[in-house]
């Protein structure tokens, strides 16, 4: 977690091409994208424009082709428009989500002109619309959270804020406390007669520091010199115009920092993540931005953990992350089907799963996964068999490319391009994938220049070893018989979670011991429903899975639900405002929100927006028994071993339990 | 049955065969010195008794480190057999005197049946319920129940006011009705029968014989809603099983051990020991 990477992650506004104008400072960057895009699009449909510029009037047909002048001109007019757009924040003063997008769009205009260019920018309009809101947040409020997972870029829009490492304390991110064992003998032996009871005078401390406004809430720190972290950096001040998280955002990785509003008010424009992904496919400079960013602060840190390049030095590194090309395929969306037949399957897998690297090409780069999960499957009968699937880290290609030649004893250098040994399996992304791709013969020379050189004999490359063989190609070969399991946690994203329920339906009797050990450790309510997809002999139960990239952590107001240093997600009661929206976000709708009660068990009340009184409700979710001694209840409670929580990874493992 | 399978069960007769073989040798070695065989026996008996009742303790004391519940399912198992045997061995192969001892001699017995029922029901019941389709919550088959009275009442209420004819609403209050009101024929499902499903079968065969060509498709819908029928009954009836056995088995535990105390507390006022 450098210091640096922290800076560069967000735009500062010296950096070209985001530099703020003064007056439109609120959506230069937008400015920017759109005065690209104008242009792209200009040069690509220039006759349909010049067409119907004519019919508007705006051009006499003398002044075609257009020429660059009149591209400038349109710009003009565009920007025309964002200063309408500002006009209009200023006017709805964020009083609603998102209203001034909302009227922008409906304006009626008589401007032919203005509808033209309104056309043409409904695709920034529409990622804005979906994907972005304004935040006005207090003195001391916390933006984002060192190690949060990025849900979202912030563009401070105006006030200030600064950047920190603080406690984890301050962030409330405790270890639940481990109860005495005589409270437990007595919660186990004589259990409390009201479900979800909460001793609400714990909420008392967290009410001083959360402010409660829906899925506008926040956290805040009000003593920022007793909250920050002994021994760490000064924190470094942002000024309005500052984009920032935006690269982690892109990853759906964690914060370096924690970042804090220091002056008494600040507005910022909150972009989510799935905003980031589409605006960087919108405008090919704000990508370009981004993935430079990427390059130069978190890819070194990808290669060097890869068993294939251990040993290179950091020049070496540095050398691959700025030779090597960035790519993203795919969406996150996706809605869980059964296949009839293999047509129906294939034409799924070819509109649904964008391919990567196909079965049979030639061999000429290996690939990194970076964010995102990816299918490795070979062709089989009509359609495609799965082998494995690949995940944030893992690599393809080095086995084919490298291994393949110098088992032969030669060097890809000496071969010509249809000499390349061909790539055994098909890559897909599944859902959204990020990959960085290495040119074979770049790699090659990266590590025949290491100290030790490549010779068949000598010393094999790292892939060549058992012991280093990459993850995913040591399981290709123990999960050849396992491909129906894996067909079907891929088809259903279980391949998400690290911590899935599975159930052995050929030894569960039902008896539900399971659900009442979990009741018993959870205020009297499970934290799971024993019923699920079921595949053949066993189900995947309604549980929270751990996800290994939990979309659930998105938008978290106040940072209540994140992931602990065991990479399980636990939900901090104390500052969950009961937004509901951890729930709404997990695909797989494990996140239940509950109405509490308190130790008399009379309901709990909290005032909503509009002031009137509405149950206090509460996110909970399955949390792995954190702060339990004994681990998952529900695995300890199960008398007839039916009952595990298993790394969908291990698929040759779960099958072997399930046989 | 898979290798790992017979592997356990093996293992699980040669601890048990040891443990036998362990008793045996002490038992010989007790007559020799000239005590009380039956006295040995009992107070062993006793306390395998004690860690066969802990087995239900551990359940609820989920927070205690012990391992998990399933290894301490393995070793009630083995303890219920090892008890069994010591059973014999205290009552010396004879059938008990006295009212009182074969009361407990019978609750034993029922006992450790009940405990073997239920071991062998836990192990072939969940395979059968698995290719019956979805697994159901037991709590929620009322539901279903409901769901699919309901669709088959509106079919044939449908179908009535499609072709004016009576015919499937008269099949539908003579047979349907009743058989769909909710579970059915528990102890046919338990054995596994397939008579139910036959019958069923005749009668939609017999049903078709009245029926207009156009009103053959809903026949065949309703059948398909009366086999759902019978699956869901059968789910219910093995989930009933499978949690029944246990009203047996948990309360007759705590009245042996009752029952066992006062034994013993007689056996020792009356004995002088
Ligand atoms: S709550 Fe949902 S998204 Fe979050 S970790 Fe659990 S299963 Fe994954
Ligand atoms: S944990 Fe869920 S419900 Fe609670 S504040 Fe966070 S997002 Fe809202
Ligand atoms: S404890 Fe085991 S056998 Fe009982 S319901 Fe849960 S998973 Fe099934």
């Amino acid at each position: 977690m450098s210091d640096s990477a922290m800076v560069d992650d967000r735009i500062k506004s010296t950096d070209s091409p985001w530099q703020l104008d003064a007056t439109l400072l609120v959506f230069e960057p937008f400015r920017t994208m759109v005065y690209h895009h104008m242009q792209q699009r200009l040069r690509k449909l220039r006759g349909r424009y010049e067409r119907n510029l004519t019919k508007l009037g705006w051009l006499s047909k003398n002044q075609l082709p257009l020429q660059p002048q009149s591209v400038a001109d349109l710009t003009q007019g565009l920007n025309c428009l964002w200063q309408d757009i500002q006009y209009l924040i200023h006017w709805l003063n964020n009083e609603a989500d998102n209203e001034w997008l909302k009227a922008f769009l409906g304006k009626t205009a008589d401007d032919e002109a203005h509808q033209l260019a309104q056309k043409e920018l409904q695709p920034l309009l529409s990622i804005l619309l979906h994907h972005a809101s304004i935040r006005v947040m207090e003195k001391s409020a916390v933006v984002v959270r060192q190690n949060e997972h990025a849900g979202s870029a912030y563009l401070l829009l105006a006030g200030q804020a600064c950047a920190l490492q603080v406690k984890e304390k301050a962030l409330f991110r405790q270890r639940p406390e481990q109860h005495p064992w005589y409270r437990r003998l007595k919660q186990n032996l004589f259990p409390c007669q009201w479900v979800e009871r909460r001793d609400t005078r714990r909420y008392d401390a967290a009410q001083q520091v959360t402010v409660s406004q829906g899925r506008d809430s926040y956290l805040r720190i009000p003593d920022l010199a007793e909250a920050r972290e002994p021994d760490t950096p000064e924190p470094k001040p942002l000024e309005a115009g500052e984009l920032f998280g935006a690269v982690a955002a892109l990853q759906h990785s964690p914060h370096y920092r924690t970042i804090v509003v220091t002056s008494e008010q600040a507005t910022l424009l909150e972009v989510r993540w799935q905003g980031v992904r589409q605006l960087a496919r919108f405008d090919r400079g704000f990508r370009q931005f981004l993935d430079q960013q990427y390059r130069r602060h978190r890819l070194p840190a990808l290669l060097q953990q890869q068993p294939i390049l251990l040993g290179l030095n950091k020049s070496q590194l540095e050398h691959l992350a700025a030779i090597a090309e960035l790519d993203s395929f795919g969406t996150m969306d996706w809605k869980s089907t059964t296949d009839q037949n293999s047509d129906q399957r294939k034409s799924r897998i070819e509109q649904s799963e964008p391919l990567i690297i196909k079965e049979g090409e030639y061999a000429n780069a290996v690939i990194f996964i970076r964010a995102g999960y990816a299918r490795k499957s070979k062709a089989y009968g009509h359609s495609e068999r799965a082998l494995d699937y690949l995940r944030q880290g893992d690599c393809y290609g080095f086995q084919e490319i490298l291994g393949g030649i110098q088992l032969r004893g030669q060097q890809v250098s000496e071969l010509t391009e249809a000499h390349l040994p061909r790539y055994s399996c098909t890559i897909r992304a599944v859902g959204y994938t990020d990959i960085v791709r290495i040119p074979a013969r770049e790699l090659e020379k990266v590590l025949a220049a290491n100290k030790q050189p490549i010779s068949p004999e000598t010393s094999q490359p790292a892939a060549m070893s058992s012991t280093v063989l990459p993850s995913s190609q040591q399981h290709e070969l123990l999960v050849h018989e396992a491909s129906d399991l894996l067909e079907f946690f891929i088809d259903q994203r279980f391949i998400y979670g690290t911590q899935t329920m599975l159930i052995n339906l050929d030894r569960c009797t039902g008896c539900d011991d399971c659900v009442r050990a979990c009741a018993t450790v959870h205020d009297q309510n499970p934290r799971f429903i024993r019923h699920g997809h079921q595949h053949g002999g066993f189900m995947v139960a309604n549980a929270c899975m751990q996800c290994s990239d939990p979309l659930c952590l998105d938008g978290c107001p106040t940072g209540a639900i994140y992931m602990n240093n065991a990479g399980t997600v636990v939900i901090n009661d104390d500052i969950c405002v009961g937004c509901s929206t951890c729930a709404d976000n997990c695909p797989f709708d494990n996140i239940q929100m509950v109405k509490i009660v308190d130790e008399h068990g009379k309901p709990v009340h909290t005032s909503d927006q509009q002031g009137k009184l509405v149950p206090q409700l509460k996110a909970t979710k399955c949390d792995m028994c954190t702060g339990q001694l004994s681990g998952p209840a529900c695995e300890k409670a199960c008398p007839h071993d039916a009952l595990r929580r298993v790394d969908i990874h291990q698929v040759e493992k779960i099958r072997d339990w399930l046989a | 049955m898979n290798l790992y399978v017979v592997r356990r069960r093996l293992a699980y007769l040669l601890v048990l065969g040891l443990l036998l073989a362990g008793t045996q040798l002490v038992l010989s070695y007790v007559s020799l010195a000239m005590a009380s065989q039956v006295y040995c026996t009992g107070w062993v008996l006793l306390a395998v008794m004690g860690l066969l009742v802990s087995y239900h303790w551990r359940k609820k004391l989920l927070f205690l480190n012990l391992g998990g519940v399933r290894y301490w399912l393995r070793l009630h198992v083995l303890l219920g057999g090892y008890g069994l045997a010591l059973f014999f061995f205290h009552i010396e192969f004879s059938w008990p005197k006295g009212l009182f001892n074969q009361l407990i001699a019978v609750m034993f017995l029922l006992e450790v049946g009940s405990g073997m029922m239920g071991l062998y029901l836990s192990r072939s019941m969940p395979p059968r319920m698995t290719w019956l389709g979805e697994r159901l919550l037991y709590e929620k088959m009322p539901e279903y129940y409901q769901q699919l009275r309901q669709q088959a009442e509106d079919l044939a209420i449908q179908v009535a006011a499609e072709h004016r004819s009576d015919t499937l609403v008269k099949f539908y209050n003579r047979n349907l009705q009743n058989f769909l009101q909710g579970a059915a024929n528990f102890w046919l499902h338990v054995f596994n029968s397939g008579q139910v499903r036959s019958r069923w079968a005749l009668k939609f065969e017999g049903l078709q014989r009245y029926l207009v060509e156009e009103e053959l498709p809903a026949v065949t819908e309703l059948r398909i809603l009366i086999f759902r029928k019978i699956e869901l009954d059968k789910q219910y009836a093995i989930q009933g099983l499978l949690r029944r056995w246990l009203f047996l088995h948990i309360p007759l535990a705590y009245a042996l051990f009752v029952f066992v105390l006062a034994h013993v507390m007689v056996i020792h006022s009356f004995s002088g020991v």
